[in-house]
């Protein structure tokens, strides 16, 4: 496809498109791009033709053989995220359906524009009467509270917590 | 002056578009199709990069497809 000075190095390899589709032969040319000056060529209805010139000090057998590795390895990756991609989609989706709100949810959407927010909303999910854990913490907080007559003994720093660094550490003289 | 072919079955015109825009400060750059190629003429390349312009420019090519691609 270039038309240039005859290059010994120059390599070519053909691939049939029924084995590597043009997307798993597009991904793996790329990977060598900082290598050698590759291009493509349709040579047959079933067949590419790559073709690779290495650039300066790098050799055209070591870059060939690591394109094929790397077509497989680009083959496989195509096959497996074919595999995956209805997994992947139903991922996205309940998540994005579970970040909705529940008006969303039930397929009331006209209803979405009257939606509040913030955690007085019931309709977010919310609630704090809907959160028994967060209830029971909220509590265990308050009987805290009151034992310590309304208010925490911050200043009573048996641990040293509140001490600065520099005062902790500082070189005696 | 050097050529180059691009197969219209595997590259995309508008990359080679794009990539002869990016490059137009180094050489000129036309562009013209005949039957299933797209036919680059590169002419007055800056002496620098006159033996690789050819190459980084289908590499080039091949980046923003496969760019446009993911």
């Amino acid at each position: 496809m270039i038309k240039s000075k005859k290059n010994k190095n120059l390599k070519k390899i053909d691939l049939n498109i029924r084995i590597y589709p043009l997307e798993v032969i597009l991904g793996s040319v790329y990977a060598f791009l900082d290598k050698a000056f590759m291009s493509l060529d349709h040579i047959s209805s079933e067949l590419i033709r790559v073709s690779i010139e290495p650039r300066e000090n790098i050799s055209g057998d070591r870059v060939l053989g690591d394109l094929k590795n790397e077509l497989i390895n680009q083959l496989l990756r195509n096959h497996v995220s074919r595999q995956n991609q209805s997994i992947r989609e139903y991922i996205v989706a309940s998540a994005i359906l579970g970040a909705a709100p529940k008006k969303v949810k039930t397929g009331k959407v006209n209803e979405v524009s009257n939606v509040k927010t913030g955690a007085d909303n019931p309709d977010l999910g919310l609630s704090l009467e809907n959160d028994k854990d967060l209830l029971k913490e909220l509590k265990k907080i308050e009987k805290e509270f009151s034992i310590t007559g309304g208010d925490f003994d911050f200043k009573n720093d048996t641990m040293g917590i509140a001490v600065p660094w520099e005062e902790k550490f500082k070189r005696k003289k | 002056m050097k050529e180059l072919n691009f197969d219209k079955r595997i590259y995309d015109i508008s990359a080679i578009k794009s990539t002869a825009a990016c490059f137009k400060d180094l050489a000129k750059f036309s562009i013209s199709q005949k039957e299933n190629y797209i036919i680059v003429k590169i002419d007055d390349a800056e002496q620098e990069f006159g033996d690789v312009i050819a190459g980084e420019f289908a590499n080039y090519v091949l980046a923003l497809m496969i760019r446009d691609l993911k």
